[in-house]
């Protein structure tokens, strides 16, 4: 064999032994060897997984609870344990996350539960948290003609954000799927382990 | 690569300047040798269900230790844990160990893995059950009225005494669990009893080690 | 190119002119859209910057929030202009001198049409939120097979010219094959991958890690380091030195770099092992990258003292090795599980990957520019003023805004540490840092429009001079020589 077929059988080699280490062996171990207790995520929350990762959200937030030992994560209350691999084995969109300007969102689900906090929070995020960096999402939410009494679901704004008088406001399709898909982030159950948070 | 060589030769022999720098060579060593003995200290025996990342000496109040542990050699004795209380430590060792099969809340999951919590075996005689975590169970087994038959690995290479004591200590005591501590000396004599078996356990084999209390309830 | 001799290097004077008609044409076709690229990604950058200024500015508007100009501008960097330059480098290591056989202009126009149409498509994707956010494997499915496409035309025939030319060639060669084989390899094998329904869980999260660090280090990286090796020879009149320690240090790169991404997981729901392969990797790669490094300031030393007038090439590749130093180092250290239980998730890692990406492999492949034009062009640079005045905005802004961030991220790191700080106070607290760092990024765009510009400036003039004045390439050439009797 020459020298240049060598290198190239040889580079061939390293890259493979990389793609072999780190994704092959992990899909084969770590992926879904079995079904999970609750089934595979359906419906509204799979379609906001691809709103959260498609909006980049996972450009600010992270999805990973780390050990007492690496972190402040579990003091903090973003989730009772570390993460494992079980509570991803479903998930086709897994935004560990690569930056923190916002809190983890592994188990957002476990500390907010009420949906309209989070269509005020993605409509103005400044009336949540003043002074906050994270951006409107206005644009997930439409602007409807007030017919009667407001849709249940219709965001009470003042002031700058008030709509004009006969309109509402109301969350859009992907809002809504993505308020489901962050509803559902229960990775890691508050209280499973009996410590509080 | 036959090119190259004499090439080399040349430049080498009209410059007598480029020898490698010694300071080069030392930080090229040491830090060669740190990696090798990173992966080594923190490989977890390449097992798929080692997670637990507190042999990891993070954090700045700890530094000094890490310094120490970087200059000693590879697989050095194990760090002992902090004087926290064993519920602690074993918590911690049981969710970063056992809950990817047992699941975090101990009920493991129907049909795969046996529960924990309300397990004879668990509330049982601590020699049997220090046994199996040691050397791991393998083949049917009846835990809660219900059968299984799996494989559990074996953690005497993973785990310390200490924290094998703490996590059955945890074990015993948790999800209304109520049976006595486990104490170090108790895993540490087990694992002295059983080094000449290599194999997972089978059920009728580490039976055979209960002590007084045996066959209470197992069957 | 460590052995380069004189001799060799001969040829590029004499068919400087000749080889300018040949060459011209795939070089302008691959590096005119690069240099677009490169102010679209700086554009969007900038942008991303100013919406930490005022999260309100253009806030109405979803295709440009945040999360999708922050991976678009990174994408477009990467995407547009690196592998652009990377296949350059690659081009002119085969073609160094002679003319291009008909069969590699063609491919040469094919590839540089194919990726920019699948390129164009990918980002708008992004931008109009068709990405599945996996970092460097963002771009939407419906632009891979083009971009793929285009990769693999000319991939190939330069992998295969360089195999053929083998004997000619050494160390950058090697690095220009490892940059040419491992993109298409992981690009195609992540990309079947993610569009496999079965591959899910937490191994799309180290399939993801495997990527980005490969891209950055045995992809990107590979290319800039065979940059190093081939612009050397050029600047200094002299090689690379310890030829053998950097074949140890190619072995280790091409290796480590497809381990370390596991490194970013620390804390992750990963096993101990792969994390801990991932920090020894890192460690293992800054070891190669100053291997590399201390035979490039040894043959500096040797080689800097003769030179007279400013040379932009070795300036920036001076700078760019200066950063990869410090990168490496950088990545291997913030890798440990000490410091990376305040680092991680920090800007301090993002301070890290900008100087990766804009100090290293930005300033190199400039580097590269500023040798390759004149040569394929038949022209010198029209304005070393302008040329001194992109290298200063770069090289300053790029300082500025890797030290902004990385103080900022030291002040996050403490914060996020202290489980009784809100976070909501710990990135009030970093906003200063953010916000500042729009000067620098302004610095960059501005740095990147002076060199756009000179490069107009470099083609126009040399396009009028090449149907009229023939003589003034051949001076140009003459005036090439001087560097290297």
């Amino acid at each position: 064999m020459t020298e240049p077929k060598r290198v190239l059988l040889g580079i061939l080699l390293a890259t493979g032994v990389g793609w072999l280490l780190l994704v092959w062996m992990p899909l084969r171990k770590l992926g879904p060897i079995r079904p999970s207790a609750d089934g595979a995520p359906f419906g509204r929350a799979v379609i906001g997984g691809k709103v959260y990762a498609a909006n980049g959200c996972a450009s600010c937030h992270t999805q990973v609870i780390r050990p007492p030992n690496l972190g402040s994560d579990i003091a903090r209350g973003w989730g009772a344990r570390r993460s494992l691999p079980v509570e991803y084995q479903e998930e086709h969109i897994v935004p560990l996350g690569v930056l923190r300007l916002g809190p983890d969102l592994a188990d957002v689900g476990e500390r907010r539960t009420e949906p309209h906090w989070y269509y005020r929070l993605l409509y103005d995020p400044r009336t949540v948290y003043p002074g906050t960096v994270m951006p409107s999402y206005r644009y997930l939410f439409s602007r409807v003609p007030l017919l009667g009494s407001p849709l249940p679901d219709a965001l009470s704004l003042s002031g700058r954000d008030a709509p004009p008088p006969g309109f509402q406001v109301v969350p859009g399709p992907k809002a809504r799927a993505l308020v489901a898909y962050l509803l559902s982030l229960k990775r890691v159950p508050l209280g499973e382990t009996g410590k509080t948070p | 690569m036959n090119r190259e060589e004499p090439q080399e030769r040349v430049v080498q022999g009209t410059t007598s300047e480029e020898r490698l720098p010694c300071l080069f060579l030392v930080f090229a060593t040491v830090i060669v040798l740190f990696a090798v003995a990173f992966f080594l200290r923190y490989s977890g025996g390449w097992r798929w269900d080692v997670y637990d990342a507190s042999g990891y000496l993070a954090g700045l109040p700890r530094s000094s230790a890490s310094v120490a542990a970087t200059t000693a050699p590879a697989g050095g004795p194990a760090q002992k844990p902090s004087a926290a209380s064993p519920i602690e430590v074993g918590q911690d060792v049981y969710q970063a160990n056992c809950a990817a099969c047992h699941q975090p809340t101990g009920q493991g999951m129907s049909g795969q893995f046996p529960p924990v919590a309300g397990s004879d075996w668990v509330n049982g005689d601590p020699r049997v059950l220090a046994a199996m975590v040691l050397g791991g169970l393998q083949g049917p087994v009846r835990v809660a009225g219900a059968e299984y038959n799996g494989m559990m690995p074996a953690w005497k290479t993973v785990l310390s005494d200490a924290k094998i004591a703490a996590v059955l200590t945890f074990l015993r005591q948790a999800w209304g669990n109520r049976s006595s501590a486990v104490e170090e000396e108790q895993v540490k004599s087990v694992r002295a009893e059983t080094t000449s078996h290599a194999a997972p356990w089978k059920v009728e084999e580490v039976e055979t080690l209960a002590g007084k209390s045996a066959g209470k309830e197992a069957k | 190119m460590a052995n380069m001799s004189e001799s060799e290097e001969a040829p590029v004077m004499t068919a400087a002119s000749e080889a300018g008609s040949s060459l011209r044409g795939p070089f302008l076709w691959l590096l005119g859209p690069a240099t677009v690229w490169l102010w679209v990604a700086t554009i969007l950058a900038l942008l991303g910057s100013l919406k930490l200024v005022d999260p309100r500015f253009l806030g109405a508007w979803g295709w440009l929030t945040f999360g999708r100009i922050s991976p678009a501008a990174f994408l477009s960097f990467v995407y547009g202009f690196g592998v652009p330059v990377g296949l350059s480098a690659a081009l002119w290591a085969v073609t160094k001198g002679g003319r291009l056989p008909l069969l590699g202009r063609r491919w040469c126009l094919a590839t540089s049409f194919l990726w920019n149409v699948g390129l164009w498509g990918g980002i708008t994707g992004v931008l109009a939120g068709e990405s599945r956010s996996l970092s460097w494997l963002g771009l939407p499915t419906f632009s891979l097979p083009s971009l793929g496409l285009a990769y693999l035309l000319s991939a190939g025939w330069l992998v295969a010219a360089l195999v053929s030319q083998w004997e000619k060639t050494s160390l950058a060669s090697r690095f220009l094959l490892l940059g040419l084989v491992w993109i298409p390899w992981a690009g195609g094998a992540a990309a079947l991958m993610l569009h496999d329904p079965a591959v899910r869980g937490v191994a799309v999260g180290s399939l993801e890690w495997w990527f980005n660090d490969g891209l950055l280090y045995a992809g990107l990286g590979a290319f800039a380091l065979g940059i190093v090796y081939l612009l050397v020879p050029v600047s200094l009149g002299r090689p690379v030195a310890f030829s053998g320690l950097g074949r140890i240090a190619f072995w280790a790169w091409a290796l480590f770099a497809n381990l370390a991404g596991t490194a970013h997981l620390v804390g992750g729901p990963f096993p101990l092992w792969m994390v801990s392969l991932g920090v020894s990797s890192r460690f293992l790669l800054w070891v190669a990258a100053v291997a590399v490094g201390v035979g490039f300031w040894v043959a500096a030393r040797g080689g800097a003292a003769e030179k007279g007038d400013w040379d932009p090439s070795w300036h920036f590749l001076r700078f760019g090795m200066s950063s990869l130093l410090v990168a490496a180092g950088l990545g291997a250290l913030l890798a440990l599980p000490a410091w990376s239980r305040y680092v991680h998730y920090t800007v301090l890692e993002e301070a890290q990957l900008i100087l990766f990406l804009y100090g290293f492999l930005g300033m190199t492949f400039f580097s590269l520019l500023y040798t390759l034009l004149p040569r394929v062009l038949g022209r010198p640079w029209p304005s070393p003023t302008l040329a001194k005045a992109h290298f200063l905005l770069s090289s300053y802004g790029i300082s500025f805004l890797v030290g902004l961030l990385a103080a900022g991220g030291l002040f996050q790191g403490v914060g996020l540490d202290d489980p009784d700080l809100p976070i909501h106070e710990v990135i009030v607290s970093l906003l200063p840092f953010l916000r500042s760092a729009a000067a620098p990024a302004t610095a960059l765009l501005a740095a990147h429009a002076v060199f756009g510009l000179h490069l107009l400036w470099l083609v126009v003039e040399s396009g009028s001079s090449r149907r009229v004045e023939e003589e003034a390439a051949l001076a140009g050439s003459a005036r090439e020589g001087v560097r290297t009797p």
